[in-house]
Order: structure tokens, then sequence, then C-alpha cells
């Protein structure tokens, strides 16, 4: 992956990670007042998604030609 | 003329009636008269205004053929605006099958917009079937033939569901007038599971994802835009607050988002996107406040755009690349820079970047689901969020133009599909950066401000860290790689489960009724036989009264071993 790209990706983080202490969030719940609680959130919730994916897969996946196998009866 | 147009002839009459005639002309003219025909079309519908305005009588039932109400408008442009983009999309293509059948489904969609009563919606419900299975037909395989098989069942078994909630509606003295109906009665369940197979429900959904990836480069594009969309629609009209439908669509934002991860056909992985998308504009439906249905309606116009878009850039990929598995994919943005650039901007939009159109648009709903204090569910959405950055912000863009490095001699797109994805694209910022032109069609005013920067921000926490997730996976190469497989969905209850297990119940069950029978006559045949050896004796030895009681006695094991065999 593009060196680049994660050089200004760690500098977005960074700066989102900053601004969150300058700019007034209005919040509808509680939770939302947690520090940094978006930038967890979509960490983890990210991670999940992906390992349950790998998780699901061994339940869920086939061989390609799966349906065509054998003919339908 | 003008006043002919929009109290004579019903919205979408014009596409469907000059799509068919367009099957006469030579393929330039062709592209021109579909589009002119779009913009008179469209400037037709911006004319109607909200109420009834073409009704008839057919056999003493009352039809409503024109009926706008405060969604249709928004609905009805964003459906004209992807027709035109299909028709530009498609333009270098000479089969002139698809061109027409997807004027006449795009055509009908819209028709059914402006239903104004269940009988009239059931007539476009089945039209958009016929035409649109023909768009899966063009993909010209095998699988492709099964699949449209498989999506025409769907199809009509959910315009039977329809029709025959019509008929208890009709029955009930109710009327057929599209309105809000109750899940309590037998109309309403009936008539929102109709609506549920074509918005994809959970277990209902299979058609979707089986059918959409096995249509034609262009038929897909097509697809993506209407008869989900339609159901939508419909859903919004008749079961606004429905409660069911907020855990329907929280299930409808997240299931998808798992299979997406691993299934390896990028257009598959956004048919289970728009399932997604799908599940979001089912909660605000479900919700059902004014900040929820605007929110509902915005999506469902942001997304079509987007999701074409999407789409586009898939089908520019397998038309040049020639696959659109994720695993013989990675690397083309150097050779298709563009496409590139088109793509990114509709994975942007759909995972709601702040200044592109997803942003503007999901953030009403999310916003409905706060103002109603429902943690659980904004937490599940906001989850969902972060799911659809997995497979279409990132999965998409990275893994066909970026991802493994391969050497390819492609060209870029053909230059009708670069312009259909410029306009798509240019719609997407236009949405994003001054989202106000769409607010202000939406059915209720907006008293909301997308750009507070407390909410840029906390958006742009959630998806940059998102992305470092996904980069911190890539780079310890922890991100599952992808794998050439069939992933099971609900359709492997129709393709494996009927025919391969409640098929051979049923003929095992036959078989061992038919077996049970002729158990149950040849025990039969041995009693008679013995009765009859018995019979015998005693006639020669008594006489006729004995005779009747051995006749007796078989009539009565006959009748034992037929109640026998008919109760067990």
């Amino acid at each position: 992956m593009g060196k680049l790209f994660i050089r200004i990706l760690y500098l977005a983080c960074a700066a989102v990670v900053v601004a969150e202490f300058v700019v007034h969030r209005h919040a509808s719940f509680g939770i939302e007042n947690m520090p940094l609680f978006y930038a967890l959130y979509g960490f983890v919730a990210f991670l999940i998604v992906v390992g349950g994916g790998v998780v699901l897969r061994r339940f869920i996946t086939r061989p390609p030609n799966y349906y065509e196998s054998e003919p339908d009866d | 003329m003008i006043d002919m147009l929009t109290t004579m002839l019903p919205a979408g009459f014009l596409l469907m009636l000059g799509g068919i005639a367009a099957c006469g002309l030579p393929h330039a003219a062709r592209q021109v008269w579909l589009l002119a025909l779009i913009a008179l079309s469209a400037w037709q519908c911006w004319q109607i205004d909200i109420g009834t305005h073409i009704t008839t009588s057919v056999m003493g039932i009352d039809l409503i053929l024109s009926r706008a109400t405060a969604i249709t408008k928004p609905f009805a442009l964003v459906f004209h605006i992807a027709a035109a983009l299909n028709v530009i999309y498609a333009m270098h293509e000479r089969a002139r099958t698809s061109a027409v059948a997807g004027m006449v489904y795009a055509g009908a969609a819209i028709a059914a917009l402006y239903a104004g009563d269940f009988l009239t919606l059931f007539m476009y419900w089945e039209i958009t079937a016929f035409a649109s299975v023909l768009l899966i037909l063009a993909g010209n395989t095998t699988r492709s033939f099964a699949a449209a098989m498989r999506y025409l069942l769907m199809q009509l078994a959910s315009g039977v569901l329809l029709l025959a909630g019509a008929a208890v509606l009709w029955q009930s003295d109710a009327g057929l007038a599209i309105a809000p109906l109750s899940l309590g009665s037998w109309a309403g369940g009936l008539i929102f599971v109709a609506f549920g197979i074509k918005a994809a429900f959970p277990f209902l959904n299979g058609w979707l994802q089986d059918a959409y990836p096995e249509a034609s480069i262009t038929g897909t594009v097509v697809l993506s835009a209407f008869t989900t969309k339609l159901a939508i629609y419909m859903l919004a009209l008749c079961f606004a607050g429905t409660k069911a439908l907020i855990y329907i669509g929280v299930v409808m934002t997240i299931f998808p988002v798992f299979f997406a991860v691993i299934e390896n056909d990028l257009r598959r992985v956004l048919a289970f996107s728009l399932n997604n998308q799908l599940g979001f504009m089912v909660v605000g439906i479900g919700i059902g406040t004014e900040l929820a249905l605007n929110g509902t309606v915005a999506h469902a116009f942001a997304h079509i755009i987007y999701k074409s878009l999407l789409f586009m850039s898939m089908g520019a990929v397998l038309l040049r690349a020639g696959t659109i598995k994720a695993s013989e994919l990675g690397g083309l943005a150097r050779k298709m820079p563009l496409t590139t650039i088109f793509c990114i901007i509709g994975a942007l939009s759909i995972s709601s970047f702040p200044l592109l159109s997803g942003f503007a648009t999901k953030s009403l709903t999310l916003g409905a689901v706060a103002q109603e204090n429902m943690l659980w569910i904004w937490l599940a959405l906001l989850f969902a969020s972060a799911g659809v950055l997995e497979h279409s912000g990132i999965k998409i863009p990275f893994f066909a133009f970026f991802g493994h490095k391969r050497e390819w001699q492609v060209r870029e797109a053909p230059l009708n599909m670069l312009v259909a994805m410029g306009i798509a694209a240019a719609l997407c910022i236009a949405i994003g950066i001054a989202p106000n032109w769409l607010y202000a069609l939406l059915p209720y005013a907006v008293d909301y401000d997308a750009f507070a920067t407390g909410h840029v921000l906390a958006e742009l926490q959630l998806l940059l860290f998102a992305v470092l997730a996904f980069v911190f996976l890539w780079v310890r190469r922890l991100y599952p790689a992808e794998r050439d497989t069939t992933v099971l969905n609900s359709d492997w209850f129709l393709r494996r489960a009927i025919p391969r297990i409640v098929m051979p119940v049923v003929r095992g069950g036959w078989r061992l009724w038919c077996g049970g029978l002729f158990v149950a006559q040849s025990a039969l045949a041995v009693a008679l036989r013995e009765v009859e050896q018995l019979n015998t004796r005693l006639r020669w030895s008594t006489g006729a009264v004995e005779t009747g009681i051995a006749a007796g006695v078989f009539l009565a094991v006959f009748a034992a071993l037929l109640l026998l065999f008919y109760t067990l």
C-alpha cells in the first residue's frame, strides 16, 4: 500500500483526534460524551466486521461451482 | 398538449410506449429518441401536483391511474435520472432488446409510483418483473438463465401476494386505494410480505444477490435502481410507523456486511451492499416521524445515484478486464484512471464521507433515531456504517484498482460509460456540497444542519479510524485473502433445500404411502383367501347362515384395516 497514503491517513487521524478537544460536539446520547467514542467505535466495529466475516466464512462458503456441481432435479 | 400529458396520459406511459416504439429505430436515432422521451417524461412528472388526477372504472372497480403523494416527486425525479444514466451507459451496445426492456422497466416503475390503488399497482408490479427479467437473461449464460427463472419466481410470488392482499381488501369494503395498512389485518400482512420480497427483507433477499450479478454489464446497473426502491416507496406509503420495520431494517443493515466481506464477485458484493442500504431506509419508515421519512426519501434518492455509479464502475471493469472476481483483479488504476476516480467518488458517497451525498442523506435517518432516543438501534446503524465502509468504501475500489499488482493490457472504459459515470459522480458531489436542493424536494420541511462541526467531526473520526483498522489488517497481512467461492445465502433454500431436502421428503412420503397401500392390499388379499377357504369348509359342513357370518367377519376385517390405514 502506498506509503504516502498511509502517512496522510495517520495525519488525518491525528487531526480529528486533536479536533475532538477543540470543537464542541452536541451529544444525543450519554455515550457520545466518552472521549474519542467515534474513533474507537469505528476502529472496533471494522475489526468485528472483518472478524465476523472470517468466522462466517468457515460455515457458509462452498466451492465456486457449488450450485452447478450436480444437476438440480 | 401540455394539459393532455398531465390529465390523459398517466406518468410512465411515455417511456413504456416510446420504449417499445424504439424497437424500429436505428442505433443512433434510438439513443436520441430514448433520451428525449426521458426528458419529456421527467417534465411531465414535474408538472403533476399532489392529488388525484386520472381515474377510471373497469367492471365496477374504480382505478386510480394517476395520483401523486408528498413523496412521489423525488422518487419520480431520481427514477428519471437513473433511466437517463442507463441509456448513456449502454450506448455502446447494439442489442436493442436490453434497451427496450430497460425503458419499459423504468416506465412501469415510474407508473407504479403514481398508481393510486393496489390493482393498478399490481399491473405495473408485474410489468417491472417481466421487463427486468429480460435484463438478467441478457447475461446470456446458463447461470444467468437459471438465475433469471428463480428471480421471476420470486417476483411473481410477490405479485400473487399483492393481488391476494388486494382481493382481501376488496372483500372487506375497505376499497383498493393505496393507503396506510395495519399488519394485524390479512390484507396488511399479505401486502407487507409482497413488498418485503421486493425490498429484500431478511430471508426474502436471496433473489437479489443471486440474480443481479448474473445480468449483463449494463443490465445490472438498470436493475439496481428500480424494483427495490419501488418497494421502499410503497412501504413508506402503507406502513410508515410500523415498529416491526425498525427491527427488520436493522437486521438488513447488519447481516449483509458480513457476507460482503467474504464474497468474491464484486458485483455481488455491491448487491449485498444494496441490501444493507435498503435496511437504513426501512428503519426510517419504521420510525415514521417526519425527520425519519425525510431521511428515507433522501437516502433513496442519493443511493440510487451512487449505487448506479458503483455498479457502472464495476461493469466497466468487467467489460475491460473480463472478470469481476476480487481474487483475479487488482492494479487496474493505471490503465483505467477515470473509472478509478469515479468509483472512489461513489465509494466515498456510500460510506457517507462529509461533502458527498451519503453523508447529507443518511445523517437524517441517524438523526431521527437519535431523536427517538433509541440507543441500541443507533449503535447498530453506526456499526452498519462501518460495515458499509468496509465493503463498498474500501473493498470495491481497493481490490479492483489497487491491491495486488497485476499486469493488464486493457484500455480505459468506453467514452459513453465514462460520461454516465461522470454525471453520476457530479450528482454525488452536488448533493454532498449543497444538499438543500434535495432537501427542498422532501415531503416535510428540513430543519437539519448536516454540516454542524461536531457532526462532521464525529463522522470523520468513525470513518478514518475504520480505514485505519483496514490499513492495520492489510499491512499485517491479517485481512482475509480473497478466495473464489460460493457464499451461501437465503437463495440456498430455493436452490438446495427445496430440490435436495423438501422434494426427496415429499417423494419419500409419496413412496411410503404407495408402499403402505400395496402392503394393505396384499394383506387384504391374503385375508380374503383365508376367509374364502374357511367359507368353503364351513359351507361344506353347515349352510347359508354361516356364509353370512363369514362375509360379515370379512367385511369387519376389511373395515378395520381401512380405518387403521387411513388414521395412521
